[in-house]
C-alpha cells in the first residue's frame, strides 16, 4: 500500500486562549519533536500527519490536517471561517494557569456556533510535566468536560509527550465511530471530512471545454443556422 | 499593542487585508486593528444579528428567519472576475486553501422592459433576442476586432488608433446600433456610465477581453463567488498575514493617528496605549479629515423566498439595468445569490441592488430595481458616501484606501491595492507563489 494513501481524510482545528501551547502540540503529534523556540505561532497553516485506527479487516487510514491559529487568538481576533468545515476540535488549556481554563467556555461557544454542529470536541490540559506548578485539577477538567458534553479529557505534555497521541486518537476514534453510526455524512464536504482519493478544499480549476470566443465568434454560423430554421418552418 | 512596527492597517475590508497579507508576505512586521468586533469592514458578510444592530438598531430579528448562522449577508454587491487580478492575487497567495469559490449561474441586461440573458454559449447566442441578424453580423466583427487587435501588428488595426480614436468613433465604424453599443458598453465591458464614448478606445477592448476570457473560463457567467459569502475573503488575507506574524486586534477602538511635528503620522493611539509604526494604512472612516466624497451609493438588500422571476430560476444571477434603459446617468445593478452559497436557509434567496445616487430621493432611484424582484419578505437600504484620500500618502505617510465602489466586480479594489502598494514601497507589486503545503 502506497504510504500516502489514506481512506479519510479529516479536518481537525486547535482552539484554545493564546500561550497555552497549541503549536507545541502540534509540533508533537506530527513531527515528535519539541522546540522551545516557538515564541508565537509564525508561519504555519495547518500540518498532516496519516495514523491508522481499529484491527484488522477494520483498520482505516486518516489523515489528519490539524489547523492552526496563526496567533490571532491572542487578541481574541480569531476569524469565523477557522471553524468552518472542522470534523474536530481540539480545546487546549494549560494545567498551570488557572485563568487559560476559566476561558474555555467562551471559546467552547464560539465553537458550536460557528463550526459544523456535527463538531468533535475533546479537551487537552497541557504542560501536564510541571506537576508542582499545577493550577488546575484533573477532577475540575473531568467535571468541565460533563457538564459541556465534552467526549474525553486529556492531561498531555508536548515536552515528554505524553498523552499526545491518545489525545488526537480519541478525536478521530469518535469521528470515525460517528461515520460509520451515520451521524456524520463522509459525503458532505461541509462536515471537515473526505473519502481519500479526493483531495481537499480544492481551487477553483478553469475547465477548457467551452470557448465563449469560438461560440461568439461564430455568429456567422448561427446567422444561417437561424435562416435555415426559418426558411424550414415558413 | 505598547510596540513599534512597520505598517499599522486600520480596518478590516478587503483592502486593507489583501494589503497587510503581502506585506506581511514581505517581511514587514504589521498591525492590523479594527474596530468592529468582526472582519470584514464595509466588505464583511453579516448574520442576521449584525445585519439588524447595523440597519435596524433596538430591532429584534424574526425568528421566522431561522439560525442566525446560516446567514451571511454581504454588504456590498460584488463579484469575482473569474479571469480577473483578485482571483489572481488569491491564487499566488494560496489564500484559496481557506476558500471554496462558485460559479454565478448566469447574467442578464434589461432591454425593453423585460431581461434577457447574456448569451455564455452558442446556442444562447442564437437564442438570445438581444440582436438582430444583420447586427450580429456587425457584432461579430467588432468582437472579432477585439480578438485579433495585436500591438506589434498594424494589420490588425484595421485603420483604428486604439490610444487615440473614441470608442464613439470605433462603434461608428462598424455601424453598430444604440442598443448593440449599451450592450457591449455595459453588459461586457461593465462600464457604469457613458463616459468612456468619449475615451480612447483601448480601455473599453481590454474590459471586453477580461470579460469573455473570464467567461471562458467556465462557460454560464465570467463570475464566480465565495461559499459563506464575500466576507471570506478578507478573513482568508488576515489569515495569510497572521500566518507571516501580523496581529490581529478586533474590537479595538482607534482613538486617533498620532503625528510628529513635521505632521508625519507615527503612530496610532487606543486609550491609553500608543503603537507606531513608519506607515500605516486605513479606510475612509479612519482619516475622516484626508477623505473627499466623490458621490454616493444607494443599495438595498432583499431578502427573497423564491429566484429572481424570469432567470430560469438559476441560483444566482447578474442583472445590469443600463443607464439609457430607464432614463438615467448610471446603470442599476442586481446581484443574486442563494443558499446554495452557504449565505442564507433553503428556499432562501438574497438580492442587492444597488447604483450611484442621482437624485434628492435615493430609494426611489432603486425602483426599477426592485420591480424585478418580485415579493420581497425583508429589505434593507441605505445610502453611503463614496470617499477617496485627498493625498497620496507619501507626505504624511497615511495610505488610505478608497470605498468599495459601485462597480460589480474587484477589478478597480485591486487596482487600488497595487497603487498603495507602489506608493508605499517604492515597487510594482510582483506576486510570488507561496509554498505548497506540502513544504510546510
Amino acid at each position: 500500500m502506497d504510504k500516502e494513501s489514506y481512506d479519510y481524510l479529516v479536518k481537525i482545528v486547535l482552539a484554545g486562549p493564546s500561550g497555552t501551547g497549541k503549536s507545541c502540540l502540534l509540533q508533537r503529534f506530527v513531527k515528535n519533536q519539541w522546540d522551545d523556540q516557538v515564541s508565537h505561532t509564525v508561519g504555519i497553516d495547518f500540518a498532516s500527519r496519516i495514523i491508522s485506527v481499529g484491527m484488522g479487516n477494520q483498520q482505516k487510514r486518516i489523515k489528519l490536517q490539524i489547523w492552526d491559529t496563526a496567533g490571532q487568538e491572542k487578541f481574541r481576533s480569531v476569524a469565523r471561517n477557522y471553524y468552518r468545515g472542522a470534523a474536530g476540535a481540539v480545546l487546549v488549556y494549560d494545567v498551570t494557569n488557572k485563568d487559560s481554563f476559566e476561558e474555555l467556555s467562551s471559546w467552547l461557544s464560539d465553537i458550536r456556533a460557528m463550526a459544523p454542529s456535527t463538531i468533535c470536541v475533546v479537551l487537552a490540559g497541557s504542560k501536564s510535566d510541571l506537576q508542582n506548578q499545577r493550577q488546575v485539577s484533573t477532577e475540575e477538567a473531568a467535571e468541565f468536560c460533563s457538564e459541556k458534553h465534552i467526549s474525553s479529557a486529556h492531561e498531555t505534555s508536548s515536552y515528554t509527550g505524553s498523552n499526545v497521541e491518545e489525545c488526537f486518537l480519541s478525536v478521530v476514534s469518535t469521528i470515525i465511530t460517528r461515520i460509520e453510526l451515520g451521524e456524520i455524512d463522509p459525503q458532505d464536504q461541509s462536515l471537515g471530512i473526505q473519502y481519500g482519493d479526493l483531495s481537499f478544499r480544492r481551487p477553483v480549476h478553469p475547465s477548457s471545454t467551452s470557448n465563449w470566443w469560438t461560440s461568439i465568434t461564430n455568429w456567422d454560423d448561427l446567422v444561417r443556422l437561424e435562416r435555415q430554421t426559418r426558411s424550414y418552418c415558413c | 499593542m505598547d510596540e513599534e512596527y512597520d505598517v499599522i492597517v486600520l480596518g478590516t475590508g478587503l483592502t486593507e487585508c489583501v494589503l497587510s497579507g503581502l506585506l506581511s508576505v514581505d517581511g514587514k512586521k504589521v498591525l492590523h486593528i479594527d474596530r468592529n468586533d468582526y472582519y470584514g469592514a464595509d466588505s464583511a458578510s453579516l448574520n442576521l444579528t449584525q445585519l439588524y444592530a447595523l440597519f435596524r438598531p433596538g430591532e429584534q430579528r424574526p425568528e421566522s428567519l431561522g439560525r442566525d448562522r446560516d446567514w451571511c449577508v454581504d454588504l456590498v454587491p460584488k463579484f469575482l472576475m473569474a479571469n480577473g487580478d483578485l482571483t489572481n492575487i488569491l491564487i499566488y497567495t494560496d489564500v484559496t486553501r481557506y476558500i471554496e469559490f462558485k460559479q454565478i449561474a448566469g447574467s442578464y441586461v434589461y432591454r425593453d422592459g423585460r431581461i434577457a440573458k447574456v448569451p455564455g454559449n452558442e446556442m444562447e447566442a442564437l437564442k438570445s433576442p438581444l440582436m438582430s441578424l444583420f447586427e450580429k453580423r456587425r457584432a461579430k466583427k467588432f468582437l472579432e476586432w477585439v480578438n485579433n487587435y495585436r500591438e506589434d501588428d498594424p494589420s490588425t488595426y484595421k485603420d483604428i488608433n486604439i490610444d487615440r480614436d473614441s470608442m464613439e468613433s470605433v462603434f461608428k465604424k462598424f455601424g453598430l446600433q444604440s442598443g448593440t453599443q449599451d450592450f457591449i458598453g455595459h453588459a461586457m465591458a461593465l462600464y457604469l456610465d457613458d463616459a468612456y464614448l468619449k475615451k480612447p478606445a483601448r480601455e473599453t477592448r481590454e474590459r471586453i477581453l477580461l470579460y469573455a476570457s473570464s467567461i471562458a473560463k467556465f462557460g454560464k457567467s465570467p463570475y464566480i463567488y465565495p461559499l459563506y459569502g464575500l466576507g471570506e475573503l478578507p478573513q482568508g488575507f488576515a489569515r495569510l498575514s497572521a500566518i507571516y506574524g501580523g496581529t490581529y486586534m478586533l474590537n479595538q477602538p482607534v482613538d486617533e493617528i498620532v503625528y510628529g511635528d513635521d505632521g508625519v503620522a507615527i503612530g496610532v493611539r487606543s486609550g491609553d496605549q500608543v503603537a507606531k509604526a513608519k506607515q500605516i494604512i486605513g479606510d475612509p472612516s479612519y482619516f475622516r479629515e484626508k477623505v473627499r466624497s466623490v458621490g454616493r451609493l444607494v443599495r438595498a438588500i432583499c431578502i427573497l423566498n423564491h429566484p429572481i422571476p424570469n432567470t430560469d430560476n438559476l441560483d444566482s444571477v447578474q442583472i445590469i439595468i443600463p443607464q439609457n434603459q430607464v432614463k438615467r446617468k448610471h446603470d442599476i445593478y442586481i446581484a443574486g445569490i442563494s443558499s446554495v452559497h452557504n449565505v442564507c436557509p433553503k428556499g432562501y434567496y438574497l438580492a442587492i441592488i444597488s447604483t450611484i445616487v442621482e437624485t434628492a430621493n435615493p430609494l426611489s432611484e432603486i425602483a426599477p430595481g426592485l420591480k424585478l424582484l418580485g415579493p420581497v419578505v425583508e429589505s434593507f437600504s441605505r445610502v453611503q458616501e463614496i470617499y477617496e484620500p485627498v493625498t497620496d500618502g507619501t507626505k504624511d505617510q497615511c495610505y488610505i484606501s478608497k470605498s468599495v465602489d459601485a462597480t460589480s466586480h474587484f477589478e478597480t479594489l485591486t487596482c487600488d491595492v497595487r497603487d498603495i502598494y507602489k506608493r508605499m514601497t517604492g515597487t510594482d507589486l510582483v506576486l510570488k507563489q507561496r509554498p505548497k503545503m506540502e513544504d510546510q
